[in-house]
């Protein structure tokens, strides 16, 4: 294997001084939100930056629908997804007829 | 294949009537369902908007209110710094995001997420953080230096600068990712070229990158200020336009004047918001044109 040089180990340095603070920038809110799934209710505020004793329950109350305002969970889930997909295959079908429709007006007034 | 084609194109020029070809009366159905959306969904509820807001002594009280003009300076204020500074960040780590490097390509997997994430819940957890007594930065600055750190949210200047800082960290990822398409389509033949006449680093970005960049760029620019004139998400979900509805912006405004019961005066204070947009609307179009 090939020693890199200092001068490419200076570049990647540089390029390392720039990445990782994106990566905490764009990773804090987030890993913040996980904590708080991952946290007891009562420690949920606590402010530390790992809980004392990390727990599941949060999800098992939510996939087994046992909050009051998760009752419909699933049927909250399956929503989401059908809007998702239907908007998603619509607006391509809709698209795409409207690009070839375009392609016919482009073409007729070239002629 | 081509004689049958042809031989439509024919038909369909020959006149069903006075004034119609059977091409166009296709167009006209096949035009139909978007007028009808469009009707609805826009025209109906635009028109609808400016009828409640239609008595001037709305705007003589809206502009009376003091939190009105203090949104306006906000607004300004949202979109001359925030926007500018997001798209220059954009810029810099468009040039970031392009180096070929396995660990940037992982990075970059990471870097859209602040984007592609639902905003109510991320921007409720910056909330969280930024609490003085709880969140987790005043924790570990009162860990570091055994002091309170600042009360981030009451200060009017500071929690509108946070409301800046949310807005840049959840759409900062979708405007890099335009700009690294603009500099992916730059040919490298361009750079070579600059290496070969011995151009410096910032000779390359000033010559090559700049020049090929700077129309998207600026129609990058507004369009973001028009999208974030309506930003309501990061404003409203921070700050709830507290502290004493200091940090209201107008795209927040509109609630707080329902919220008071005073539905023309939340109607006009989006009316207001016009001089603002179709300014910049209008210069889009010019360029979108050209």
């Amino acid at each position: 294997m090939r020693l890199p040089s200092a001068r490419e180990i200076g570049t990647e340095a540089r390029l390392l001084l720039i990445g990782i603070p994106v990566l905490i920038w764009t990773l804090l809110p987030i890993y913040h939100l996980f904590l708080f799934a991952i946290s007891p209710k009562e420690s949920a505020f606590s402010g530390k930056l790992w809980p004392d004793h990390p727990t599941l329950h949060n999800f098992g109350v939510v996939f087994r629908q046992e909050h009051y305002y998760l009752h419909h969970f699933w049927q909250q889930f399956w929503n989401s997804l059908v809007i998702a997909v239907a908007t998603g295959v619509i607006t391509l079908l809709i698209a795409t007829a409207m690009t070839s429709e375009f392609h016919i007006c482009s073409q007729k007034k070239l002629r | 294949m081509a004689t049958i084609a042809l031989n439509q194109t024919e038909a369909g020029r020959t006149p069903i009537s006075a004034w119609m070809t059977p091409w166009q009366a296709w167009g006209l159905i096949l035009i139909v369902p978007y007028l009808l959306v469009f009707i609805f969904f826009v025209v109906y509820p635009i028109g609808y908007g400016f009828w409640v807001a239609r008595r001037p002594e709305t705007y003589a009280h809206l502009f009376e209110d003091p939190i009105f003009a203090r949104s306006v300076v906000n607004t300004l204020v949202f979109l001359i710094v925030a926007i500018n500074l997001k798209m220059m960040v954009a810029l810099l780590l468009s040039g970031f995001f392009i180096q070929a490097r396995t660990w940037i390509k992982w990075l970059s997997v990471l870097f859209i997420l602040p984007w592609a994430v639902p905003s109510i819940p991320t921007i409720m957890s910056l909330r969280f953080m930024l609490n003085p007594e709880w969140g987790v930065i005043n924790q570990v600055i009162f860990k570091l230096t055994a002091e309170d750190g600042p009360n981030w949210l009451n200060d009017p200047s500071v929690a509108l600068g946070m409301a800046m800082l949310v807005h840049i960290w959840k759409s900062l990822p979708f405007w890099t990712l335009i700009l690294i398409a603009a500099r992916l389509a730059i040919p490298d033949d361009l750079y070579e070229a600059a290496s070969v006449d011995g151009a410096s680093r910032f000779q390359k970005f000033r010559f090559v990158t700049w020049p090929s960049m700077q129309t998207l760029f600026v129609t990058c620019t507004i369009l973001s200020m028009i999208w974030t004139l309506g930003d309501f998400n990061s404003v409203y979900l921070l700050t709830g336009g507290g502290p004493g509805d200091l940090t209201h912006v107008l795209a927040t405004l509109g609630i707080r004047y329902l919220r008071l019961d005073q539905v023309d005066l939340s109607i006009g204070a989006i009316v207001v918001a016009m001089p603002l947009v179709l300014p910049l609307v209008y210069f889009m179009m010019k360029r979108l044109s050209r």
